[in-house]
């Protein structure tokens, strides 16, 4: 903690030598150089326009973030025809998915390349919308997606389960954090595959994903 | 820089005047221009800071909503897909007053909205209800969904328009065509996908709620908000069509969703009625170039 400068004043008569000086012009200047606080700065001093644009947050935005290890995959719908009618859909199959939780590799935050948190907390945001083809019509195909913020490999927040064809995913979670270098990511897992159906269909797809992390300053 | 770098005096040394004026000059020049080299770490605290009505916001420069409850839910018919309708009752309109928008701002845009009904009352996603039978009992779920966008008005008076790097969800369509969207100008961040699947009745009735909401660090010129709105389209449809991901407004009651196939909506009709429920818009802008 820094003290208000309390040297004496160099009186008048006093022979001047250097380390008197020094000393007296010492104590100021570090004072100066880095020592002020709150000891002597007056109360209520500092308004809007003394505060620098980043002095109490940082803000970090990770955009467009989609599922990976996709492909181009064919769906068929029977008709009466009898026939088939097919559409492409870019996602993942069971030809690629064995089960359990996927951490998105491409998208994070501090782990592809370092981000440094100030002590304090951190909030963490995760949007994204989803395909899923959840179930057949006789009711034999039901599956669900789930998600998850990590922050440093540990989940901070857990969406329920979505049983949906399509949805709508938005986690929220408010951590501490302390000084240093941390990692955020996002990870998902589907229903493994339920023993029928063919494994190469389309079955899971997410895309126009944020991840955004506040980071307010103790 | 404003850190004092003077050199003490030196035993022996002769002082002068101009020497010892410089290391003043050097003090006074350095209180004159005091910054985060002159403070130390957690040096300030609150009581340091300016007091303000209703305590102090930063680096929120600006932050509101509006929103609308159940009585305010609209209908709206003859919905395809290819064009969007404005959500009445919820919108901020910052025209008397608006916001200015800096280089390194965050500009955070939530909102929800409730779907409510659609008028398909043997709706689903593998096939009308009841009309599901033979070949057709094992058809999967497509990805069919109500789609949710904020636009906001960046000119007084002037038209509403597509968020930065978003697509256009507000053009105009004519079945079936889609809404591309890509990794960079056509982004799909900002939507909220709502699913249509729900209790059948006389209509279908979803009765879900979806949170969308647009984080976005703005760069480059001032931009000036004057107006955010809600909108929705749909059905849409999440395909990969012409090469690129796209959401779809198909011909609906034909090809797969003719009668004879997925017959959505129920035949005859090839339109929907969707009635959107209570729904909230919010917009938070945050100070800051880190």
């Amino acid at each position: 903690m820094a003290f208000k400068w309390t040297e004496g004043e160099h009186r008048s008569g006093n022979i001047l030598d250097a380390d008197e000086f020094n000393n007296s012009f010492n104590a100021f200047k570090g004072e100066i150089n880095g020592g002020l606080d709150r000891e002597n700065l007056p109360n209520a001093s500092i308004s809007n326009d003394e505060l620098a644009s980043n002095a109490m947050v940082k803000y970090v935005v990770v955009p467009n973030i989609r599922a990976q290890d996709t492909s181009v995959l064919d769906l068929e719908w029977a008709d009466t025809s009898p026939g088939t009618v097919t559409q492409e859909y870019i996602a993942i199959s069971y030809n690629t998915y064995a089960g359990g939780w996927k951490t998105n590799s491409a998208y994070n935050i501090g782990v592809s390349s370092a981000e440094i948190f100030q002590e304090g907390m951190l909030h963490l945001e995760f949007n994204c919308w989803y395909f899923l083809r959840n179930h057949f019509a006789n009711g034999g195909f039901q599956i669900w997606c789930q998600f998850q913020i990590l922050v440093d490999g540990t989940p901070v927040v857990t969406s329920d389960r979505q049983h949906q064809n399509v949805g709508q995913i938005h986690l929220v979670a408010d951590v501490p954090i302390s000084t240093g270098s941390h990692s955020v990511q996002i990870r998902w897992r589907i229903t493994p595959w339920p023993g029928s159906g063919a494994m190469d269909d389309p079955v899971f797809y997410y895309d126009g994903g944020q991840l955004t992390a506040i980071n307010r300053y103790r | 820089m404003s850190t004092i770098s003077t050199t003490n005096f030196e035993a022996g040394e002769t002082t002068n005047r101009t020497d010892a004026n410089n290391k003043f000059s050097a003090v006074a020049t350095a209180t004159g221009s005091i910054n985060e080299e002159n403070v130390r770490s957690e040096g300030i605290d609150r009581r340091t800071l300016t007091t303000v009505a209703n305590g102090r916001t930063e680096p929120i420069v600006f932050i509101d909503y509006d929103d609308r409850n159940n009585s305010a839910a609209t209908t709206h018919a003859a919905q395809t897909g290819e064009s969007s309708v404005v959500l009445s009752n919820v919108a901020l309109d910052m025209t008397s007053s608006p916001v200015t928008v800096k280089a390194g701002d965050l500009i955070r845009i939530h909102y929800t909205a409730m779907l409510t009904s659609i008028n398909d009352g043997a709706y689903a996603t593998f096939g009308a209800a009841g009309n599901n039978g033979g070949s057709r009992s094992s058809n999967p779920a497509d990805a069919i969904g109500v789609v949710f966008f904020p636009t906001w008005q960046l000119s007084s008076g002037g038209a509403f328009s597509a968020l930065t790097n978003e697509a256009n969800w507000l053009s105009s369509l004519t079945a079936p065509a889609g809404i591309t969207i890509n990794n960079t100008t056509a982004k799909s961040d900002s939507i909220a996908f709502c699913s249509m699947e729900g209790v059948l009745d006389t209509n279908c009735f979803p009765n879900r709620q979806v949170h969308g909401c647009w984080n976005y660090k703005h760069t480059g010129a001032d931009i000036t908000l004057y107006q955010i709105q809600l909108n929705m389209r749909g059905p849409m449809v999440y395909q990969y069509t012409g090469g690129n991901r796209v959401f779809y407004a198909p011909t609906w009651n034909a090809l797969r969703y003719e009668v004879t196939c997925m017959d959505i909506p129920a035949s005859p009709a090839t339109n929907f009625s969707i009635v959107v429920g209570n729904a909230q818009l919010s917009l938070t802008v945050m100070r800051g170039d880190s």
